[in-house]
């Protein structure tokens, strides 16, 4: 893993920079560390409660793209990657949190950035993560008589 | 007031794919669409946690029979950042060539598709005509006119025999390069084709940032972004790209990017092909190594995106998927509240959507109450049908 001095394209160092310096600033204690994976990846780790904060300073301030969401079951936990793309500067942000995998949940972002509509809805189904305050939680790809409590992608024992 | 539901969808079972688009109109305006997904649900993501990574690419190639070269060039660029793989120069160009010729026949399909709903069947015959030479070139290329099976973790596993083939390549792509600008011309100058494209289905900048769009539809939105281009892999970085931009986003717009990529990709397989150079087109992988990575690639509808942890076996622990048309339908929404009823197939293919269907449309009648399917044939019918003063 690379630190931050060690990566060569200086505009897209900077603007990680500016990114974490912003993160920190408006997180204060609920931001947790950053990583370079290359000059194109960062992972940038906060806690779960911080998720709607965040979002907003990607998406207002630096024009951050959602591309995706990936939950990650890790038997415990999920690891939730958020995956922002700043076009501009060919860079992948990538916000991970974690939640424990009993009552599973995160505050939701579809209100700030609708683009996450979709995706949160499909977490809930196939892992069955709540998205707390989603406006509407309804199915989206299983079937109508699918089980509610059976989630395809969710470990169990 | 009552209102009218009108269902489109959710499949048709020999041409294209499901999707169930219900429509709620009044009279002929659309004032409401709610979308169900989920009819092809194959479970790709399950599956590939249960294959080798080997497997994997031959898997996702299977997600799509129009862009079939972008999910596994995606899954083996994400699977080559986990691991720190170097691919060879002459791979990152044999991977370039056949995703442009795969974006000029997807953009071509499309474009059929297109002129086929708005009526224009001369018009869809042609660009289809002007496709099949390209998917002939990739069965002479390739062995296959789809799923090329081209990509493998750490490069290609087949090259192109250029001494043989750049002949019938630059043939192939001289000959349908004068068509295709003729058929630009004709959508942008026939009056015809212009009342049916022009300021319907317009996505502002605004709410296409809001969706987070990608692609050909963010590009007629005003939003300039392109994977090749913003964050070059394969050989773009090399060959460069022109990316086209326009900022009305109605489906007129979607049409001419479309077009204008399809062109702006002949040029990029010539560049390409001009620097080609020669040596390996595959490093093994030596080991597995435990971590995570991200492949993107931009694929013909936009940009696609694999997310891959790797716990050190030879089985993936997580592949996630994300290609292009998920983002892209949620912005039918917008762009068809408010149109004609006789639109809405039109502003539905406008993106692409690479479910590829949308075969079967529910009406209701909001005054009425009273539901009637019908297919986009009877609903292209209705169009001709509809009453001039609405």
């Amino acid at each position: 893993m690379l630190s931050l001095t060690a990566c060569s394209q200086v505009r897209v160092l900077s603007s990680v920079a500016q990114l974490v310096e912003k993160l920190r600033t408006v997180l204060g204690d609920r931001f947790q560390d950053c990583s370079m994976r290359n000059e194109r990846r960062a992972y940038i780790r906060i806690r779960k409660d911080g998720i709607r904060d965040c979002v907003r300073v990607l998406f207002d301030q630096f024009e951050a793209r959602l591309s995706t969401i990936s939950a990650v079951d890790r038997n415990f936990k999920f690891d939730v990657l958020y995956h922002f793309t700043l076009d501009q500067e060919g860079l992948v942000a990538n916000i991970c949190l974690s939640t424990p995998k009993q009552a599973a949940s995160i505050d939701t972002v579809t209100d700030i950035l609708p683009a996450a509509n979709w995706i949160e809805r499909e977490i809930r189904e196939l892992f069955g993560i709540e998205f707390i305050g989603h406006p509407s939680p309804e199915k989206l790809l299983t079937s109508d008589d699918w089980p509610e409590n059976e989630h395809p992608l969710r470990r169990t024992g | 007031m009552s209102e009218a539901i009108v269902p489109i969808g959710p499949y048709h079972p020999a041409l294209k794919e499901p999707e169930f688009f219900k429509i709620f109109v009044d009279g002929e305006k659309v004032v409401n669409v709610a979308i169900r997904l989920g009819y092809t649900h194959r479970g790709i993501e399950y599956l590939a946690e249960r294959k080798t990574f080997n497997e994997i690419p031959f898997l996702v190639e299977r997600i799509c029979g129009i862009c079939s070269n972008v999910h596994p060039m995606c899954f083996c660029q994400a699977v080559e950042e986990t691991w720190g793989l170097q691919v060879p120069d002459r791979a990152k160009y044999i991977r370039t060539i056949v995703g442009e010729l795969e974006r000029i026949h997807s953009h071509l399909l499309w474009a059929g598709v297109a002129a086929h709903i708005i009526g224009y069947d001369t018009l869809f015959m042609h660009f289809w005509r002007h496709r099949e030479p390209v998917c002939e070139l990739f069965e002479t290329l390739t062995g296959n006119r789809q799923n090329y099976a081209m990509n493998c973790i750490g490069g290609v596993r087949k090259d192109i025999d250029l001494t043989k083939h750049e002949a019938l390549i630059l043939r192939t792509l001289t000959q349908i390069r004068p068509s295709l600008v003729r058929l630009e011309r004709a959508v942008t100058e026939d009056p015809a084709i212009r009342a049916r494209v022009e300021d319907i289905g317009v996505l502002s900048k605004d709410q296409a940032r809001k969706l987070c769009v990608v692609g050909p539809v963010a590009r007629a939105s005003g939003l300039a972004m392109d994977v090749r281009k913003d964050e070059p892999y394969a050989a773009y970085k090399e060959v460069g790209v022109d990316t086209k931009v326009l900022t009305e986003g109605d489906v007129l717009s979607r049409m001419l990017v479309r077009l204008l990529e399809a062109l702006e990709s002949i040029e990029i397989v010539k560049r390409a092909l001009d620097a080609i150079p020669q040596g390996p087109i595959r490093f093994e992988p030596r080991e597995i190594v435990p971590g995570d990575g991200i492949g993107k690639v931009e694929a013909p509808r936009g940009e696609d995106i694999h997310y891959v942890r790797s716990n050190g076996t030879d089985i993936p622990e997580r592949v996630k998927i994300r290609a292009p048309s998920y983002m892209n339908v949620p912005s039918i929404i917008p762009q068809i509240i408010g149109s004609s009823l006789a639109d809405a197939s039109l502003i539905i293919a406008a993106v692409d959507p690479c479910f590829c269907c949308t075969e079967r449309i529910a009406v209701l009648d909001i005054k009425t109450n009273r539901e009637s399917s019908l297919n986009f044939e009877l609903l292209a019918q209705r169009w001709k049908k509809r009453p001039t003063h609405s």
